[in-house]
C-alpha cells in the first residue's frame, strides 16, 4: 500500500506542476485585446455641397455618388479637407470646420465588427455608430455659405 | 287475540317481513311456510302486509307526479355521450400537445436564435454599419443607411435643405 501511495501524491504532485506550467506559459500567449493600445486609422473628408454649379471635386466623386444614391442631391462638392486620422481607443480629436463648427471624434472600441465612435459635430447631431473599414459614415455639419458641410469618417482596415 | 299476539316470536315477527320482502333463501322459505300453515296469527300478519303492499302500490300508481324517467333516459344516455366524446378528444388534446410540446419548444427556440442572432448581430455585417444611438437636440435627421458601404446621418438644416434636395421646403 505504501508503495501505491507514494505514486499517487507523485502523481498528484506532477499533474498540479502541469497545471501551473500551463497556465504560466498560456499566460505570455493570451491575444489581446485588439482594441486595446493599438492606434484606429480613419480617413476623414470635410466637404462643402452647393449648387453653384461649380461641379464636383474628384475627391469627392465617391461622396457625391454616396449621396445621390441616397436621393441628396447637390450638383457641386468641394473638398475642403482631407486626412488621416490616427486614434487611440478614447482619444478625442476635434476637428475644426470651416463654419466656426467643432467636430470631435471618439473611437469607444475596435473590434472584428469595426470601429465603434463617438461623432459630436456642434450643432448638429451627436451619436455612436459602429463601421467596419471602408465603411463611410456621412454627417451632415451645418450650412456653410450657399451651400452645406459635411463630414465624411471611414475607418481603415489594420492591417 | 293478546295471546296469539304474545305467541308470535320476535324471530318470527322478523322472519315474516323477511318472506313478506322475498329476502328468505329456499329453504328458510319452506321453513317459514311450514310455521305459517300451523300460525292463524302469522296469516293474519301476513295478509295485513300485503293489503299495505297493495294500498302503497295503488298510491304510487295513481301520484300525480309525472313519471319523467322516459324523457330523462334519452338525455341521460346523450350527457353519457358527449362525456365519453369529449374525454376522447380532450385525451386526443392531450396526446396534440404532448406532440406538440417539444416541437413548439423548439420553435420558440428558433425564434430566439433567429431573432438574436439574425436580426441584431447580423444587421451589423449585412450593412457593415450601426447607428446605436444618436442626438440631434430636436432638429429634424435622416438616418440612411440602405447602401451597405454607407451610413448617413442628415441633419436638415432649415427650408434651404428641403429645397436643395428638390422636395418641399416644408417636408421634411
Amino acid at each position: 500500500m505504501t508503495w501505491y501511495r507514494a505514486a499517487q501524491r507523485a502523481a498528484a504532485a506532477l499533474a498540479l506542476l502541469g497545471l501551473c506550467a500551463g497556465a504560466a506559459s498560456a499566460d505570455p500567449q493570451k491575444p489581446k485585446d485588439p482594441g486595446k493600445g493599438k492606434a484606429i486609422q480613419m480617413r476623414m473628408m470635410v466637404t462643402r455641397l452647393s449648387n453653384d454649379g461649380s461641379g464636383v471635386d474628384p475627391g469627392a466623386k465617391e461622396l457625391e455618388n454616396k449621396l445621390s444614391s441616397q436621393g441628396i442631391r447637390y450638383d457641386s462638392a468641394e473638398v475642403l479637407q482631407k486626412k488621416r486620422l490616427k486614434l487611440g481607443v478614447d482619444e478625442v480629436r476635434t476637428i475644426d470646420l470651416p463654419n466656426g463648427r467643432k467636430a470631435h471624434v471618439r473611437p469607444l472600441h475596435q473590434g472584428a465588427d469595426g470601429v465603434l465612435m463617438a461623432v459630436d459635430v456642434e450643432g448638429s447631431s451627436k451619436a455612436d455608430v459602429r463601421a467596419k473599414p471602408n465603411h463611410t459614415v456621412i454627417f451632415s455639419a451645418g450650412p456653410y455659405q450657399d451651400g452645406k458641410l459635411v463630414l465624411s469618417l471611414e475607418p481603415v482596415d489594420p492591417e | 287475540m293478546t295471546g296469539e299476539h304474545d305467541a308470535m316470536s320476535g324471530s318470527n315477527d322478523e322472519l315474516l317481513h323477511a318472506y313478506h320482502d322475498g329476502e328468505l333463501s329456499r329453504l328458510g322459505r319452506w321453513r317459514f311456510e311450514r310455521t305459517l300453515r300451523h300460525s292463524p296469527a302469522l296469516q293474519r300478519e301476513l295478509a295485513s302486509l300485503r293489503q299495505m303492499r297493495g294500498a302503497l302500490q295503488a298510491l304510487d300508481g295513481t301520484a300525480d307526479a309525472p313519471d319523467l324517467w322516459e324523457s330523462l333516459r334519452p338525455r341521460l344516455a346523450g350527457a353519457r355521450a358527449k362525456a365519453r366524446d369529449g374525454a376522447i378528444s380532450e385525451g386526443r388534446g392531450r396526446g396534440i400537445i404532448w406532440w406538440l410540446a417539444p416541437l413548439g419548444a423548439a420553435a420558440a427556440t428558433a425564434a430566439v436564435v433567429l431573432a438574436v442572432y439574425g436580426g441584431f448581430f447580423a444587421s451589423s455585417p449585412a450593412t457593415g454599419g450601426t447607428l446605436r444611438w444618436i442626438d440631434s437636440e430636436g432638429r429634424s435627421v435622416m438616418v440612411l443607411d440602405d447602401d451597405p458601404d454607407t451610413t448617413i446621418i442628415w441633419v436638415l438644416d432649415g427650408a434651404m435643405e428641403g429645397a436643395a434636395r428638390g422636395g418641399r421646403s416644408d417636408v421634411v
